[in-house]
């Protein structure tokens, strides 16, 4: 009897287990919401402010979070006083405190597709975040109201993170190496190669001019074994630290100068003299002293001298002691791996990443009017060319960039990550322009295949650079991907109240972009959408203009109907094409909404058919069919509308296979 | 008893046919994941410079991908697994149970240093069934030390009703103490971002 009991709870548990955690699972996947949604008619829904203490604790708990890297509300902090601020001032309360530059840090890391759960790692700061230079320099900029914009700099200072305190291979690859600590292996690789040219140093001073081929003799049988000391050196250094020293050529750089010299010199004489010793002596000394340099560089971010507490404390490297002063490309380790640049992607993959992060252009394909110029081969098939019209000029910012982000602009070859080869001239030779062209390549941002004043033109990194500093819509995208950071990612948000958003911060960063990135923090942090507990994403909650009527299209996409469609499609006429953008009603058979819609003989169209010949005209190619006919329309703005007409044919989709 | 059965095997078919008939574009919330919990949870129970990782309570090292992420190398990172599903929610059950054990277990030896006021909360929470553990103020600050504000009062007094009313009204506290923060921390308020 008291086994059957047993039994019988035990299946009563294991049921109600199964019951509880469908329900729980279920809950958490789908929350619970209407089929068809009042909210996306819904423009008059207003801020859940409230005088309820619980709640104003829960937006100043959740605002701590956002603003703190993750840390909301905790012991030490004085709840009432931040209460008692108004709610921007609270803000701005909040973002003086030191993990302000965290979040600014984790943002940043958002923005360029690269966030990780947390920027530190036990403590201290994870390595891999100082891949990304732009997204440090930036950060360190808010902190004193500096260039925030620099985020949008793809070159430009380069900030290494302490190197490791673990050893790189264990056990390691050289017995001789085994019992070091990893800065002892460091300390000894680098001392390796000081010896040997202090050493030679050495040599050249005690040489006679006479014996000059001795010294010869010497420098060389250092030089010819550069890549066996740049193995060497580089045995102590993990993948990241051995990429900032491959890429700042420490061991190639004074290896290869005293080469030169020395071939020059010694074997490449036209005159029969004897080579010049002082010169051999100089370009010695001079190699020892640059890579002296470099070692002391290094070494000045051993932990033991270098542990940032916080974001201020990040430190430059001083890039001149790489033998120029050339700003740092600001794509690192894993983007060189995230990003490759092969035979045969001849970095579009590079140029797809710069569209969608900094553009927010996801290249989903809203076809593309035929150009002026018909592009030539695969690609230039109409299909291709409504990506590649924007991508393959893109691509050419990066044409002397090979494996690794590796600039082989001063090398006759160029690598590639899939290791193949190319003769770079003929291989960059893919971007000049025809010789009627006023531009010497064909290489930019390109807003319009058939409107070349509308386009940004360029040659060079540093000009990609300009380019998206100045272009609103890296603007506009910075400003969608904040929200997105701050409220959620899928969260609908109002054109007309982004577009808002964008200004303002436009205005603002003239004078001081760091501070204009605090303003529209604020502004988002403050906003209705933020306030929201259970959010619909499908609806905006900001920027409602409450004379909107009911009936008035869904918030995602109302503005930019009204910006570009509603001029002409304003009545359901013959001369507006049957069709009413301004309109988002309950179809006859009060399933669905729809726009208003006939067909030629005035017959209503369906919902599905309505939305099926938007998403058509707005992405042919025939300029006879396009929408909105003879003006422009951004691609941005293009694929929002695309998108939005997709995932609601699939919702009409779901809707009608419901019982 | 075999009514029963039916009944509890009725409402097992029944959620799942509610929960497969939700729409296609329904909302669907994600976790935020370990390292984000872990951060909140840091924030208002560990001790000074200290922290509190839930993935100490994972079943298995490794796992944390599996609760949502921010995760890939050699691509551009998204956020992966943060959809609830049946397995990162049986991930999820046994990470928490631990954590909740480990509270329970705090009541005879403490295992991990918290914030002091944490501590006192805890202690006070351990003596149930006192009438200083049922304590509205006690309890209001245990479930804040862990939910924080993120979830309505409503969730609160719920939570507080139940334990004041069921079976647990009477049990000792290394009892109770692991149910209320199971309960709290399995609460979807608690594991998802909206």
């Amino acid at each position: 009897m008291r086994s059957s009991r047993l039994r019988f709870w035990g299946l009563a548990v294991l049921v109600l287990g199964v019951f509880a955690g469908v329900l729980l699972v279920g809950y958490l996947s789908f929350g619970v919401r209407p089929m068809e949604l009042p909210g996306v008619n819904e423009r008059t829904a207003q801020a859940s402010s409230t005088s309820d203490p619980w709640e104003n604790r829960r937006w100043l708990d959740k605002a701590a979070r956002v603003l703190r890297g993750g840390e909301g509300l905790g012991p030490d902090d004085d709840v009432e006083a931040l209460l008692a601020l108004p709610r921007e001032a609270a803000v701005r309360r909040l973002m003086e405190d030191s993990r302000f530059g965290d979040t600014i840090l984790d943002f940043n890391l958002f923005f360029l597709g690269f966030k990780f759960n947390s920027v530190d790692v036990d403590g201290a700061y994870d390595p891999k975040v100082f891949d990304f230079p732009n997204a440090i320099a930036s950060a360190r900029a808010m902190a004193h109201d500096g260039d925030y914009l620099a985020l949008f700099d793809l070159e430009g200072p380069f900030f290494m993170p302490p190197l490791r305190t673990a050893p790189v291979d264990d056990p390691p690859l050289h017995p001789e190496d085994i019992g070091l600590s990893a800065e002892q292996l460091r300390h000894k690789a680098v001392g390796e190669l000081r010896s040997a040219l202090t050493r030679l140093v050495a040599v050249g001073s005690k040489t006679q001019p006479t014996h000059v081929y001795d010294f010869c003799s010497a420098i060389m049988g250092i030089t010819l074994k550069t890549d066996k000391w740049h193995e060497r050196v580089m045995r102590a250094f993990d993948d990241w630290e051995g990429l900032v020293l491959s890429r700042g050529s420490a061991v190639d750089g004074p290896l290869d100068a005293l080469s030169g010299t020395s071939w020059k010199e010694c074997y490449n004489r036209k005159d029969g003299t004897l080579p010049n010793i002082v010169l051999l002596r100089e370009a010695a000394a001079t190699a020892l002293a640059r890579f002296e340099r470099v070692a002391a560089e290094i070494a000045s971010f051993e932990p033991s001298q270098y542990q940032p507490r916080s974001v201020a404390d990040f430190r430059p490297v001083d890039l001149t002691v790489f033998g120029s002063a050339r700003k740092w490309i600001s794509f690192g380790y894993e983007q060189g791996m995230a990003l490759p640049n092969s035979s045969t992607n001849a970095n579009r993959r590079r140029a797809a990443y710069i569209l969608k992060r900094y553009f927010c252009d996801d290249l989903t394909p809203v076809g593309v009017e035929a150009p002026k110029t018909h592009a030539k081969g695969a690609i230039g098939e109409p299909g291709c060319q409504t990506c590649h019209y924007k991508l393959d000029p893109m691509a050419g910012f990066f044409r002397n960039y090979g494996s690794n982000f590796y600039d082989f602009s001063r090398d006759p070859y160029l690598t590639f990550d899939d290791l193949a080869f190319a003769d770079r001239s003929r291989y960059v030779s893919g971007w000049q322009s025809s010789p009627q062209s006023k531009r010497p390549w064909e290489v930019g941002f390109i807003r319009s295949a058939t409107e070349e004043a509308l386009n940004s033109y360029g040659e060079s990194i540093a000009d990609l650079s300009a380019i998206i500093r100045k272009a609103p819509e890296a603007k506009q995208c910075l400003m969608r991907r904040l929200f997105e950071y701050t409220v959620a990612e899928d969260q609908a948000i109002d054109a007309a109240w982004l577009d808002g958003l964008t200004k303002r911060f436009e205005a603002e960063a003239v004078e001081n972009s760091a501070q204009a990135m605090r303003n529209a923090i604020v502004r988002i942090v403050t906003s209705d959408a933020f306030l929201q507990r259970d959010a619909d994403p499908r609806r905006c909650y900001d920027g409602i203009d409450p004379k909107h009527a009911a009936e008035a299209p869904p918030c995602r996409v109302a503005f930019l109907l009204d910006k570009s469609c509603a001029r002409c499609h304003d009545k359901v006429e013959a001369k507006t094409g049957r069709l009413d953008l301004t309109k988002w009603k309950t179809t006859p058979d009060g399933k669905v909404h729809g726009f208003p819609h006939l067909d030629a003989q005035s017959n209503p169209l369906s919902a599905r058919e309505s939305l099926a010949r938007l998403a058509d005209r707005v992405t042919s190619n025939d300029p006879a069919l396009r929408m909105p006919k003879g003006r422009a329309m951004s691609d941005r703005d293009r694929q929002e509308l695309y998108r939005w007409a997709q995932e609601e044919l699939t919702r009409l989709d779901d809707i009608g296979r419901q019982p | 008893m075999t009514s029963l059965r039916r009944m509890l095997g009725a409402c097992a078919l029944a959620a799942t046919l509610w929960s497969n008939a939700a729409p296609a574009d329904a909302q669907s919330a994600q976790f935020k994941g370990i390292a984000a919990l872990s951060r909140e949870l840091s924030a208002r129970i560990a001790a000074p410079d200290l922290s509190v990782e839930l993935d100490w309570f994972l079943p298995a090292p490794g796992l944390t991908e599996l609760l949502g992420a921010w995760s890939a190398f050699g691509s551009e990172h998204t956020f992966q697994n943060g959809t609830p599903n049946t397995l990162n929610m049986v991930i999820y059950h046994v990470t928490l149970t631990n954590f909740a054990r480990t509270l329970g277990a705090w009541c005879q030896a403490p295992p991990l240093k918290f914030d002091d006021r944490f501590a006192a909360t805890l202690g006070r929470l351990c003596t149930w069934p006192a009438a200083a553990a049922k304590d509205d103020a006690t309890l209001q600050a245990f479930w804040l030390a862990l939910m924080g504000f993120a979830a309505p009062r409503e969730e609160y007094e719920a939570w507080r009703t139940f334990f004041l009313t069921s079976s647990y009204r009477d049990r000792p506290g290394r009892e109770v103490v692991p149910a209320m923060a199971l309960a709290l921390t399995l609460n979807p308020y608690f594991l998802l971002h909206r």
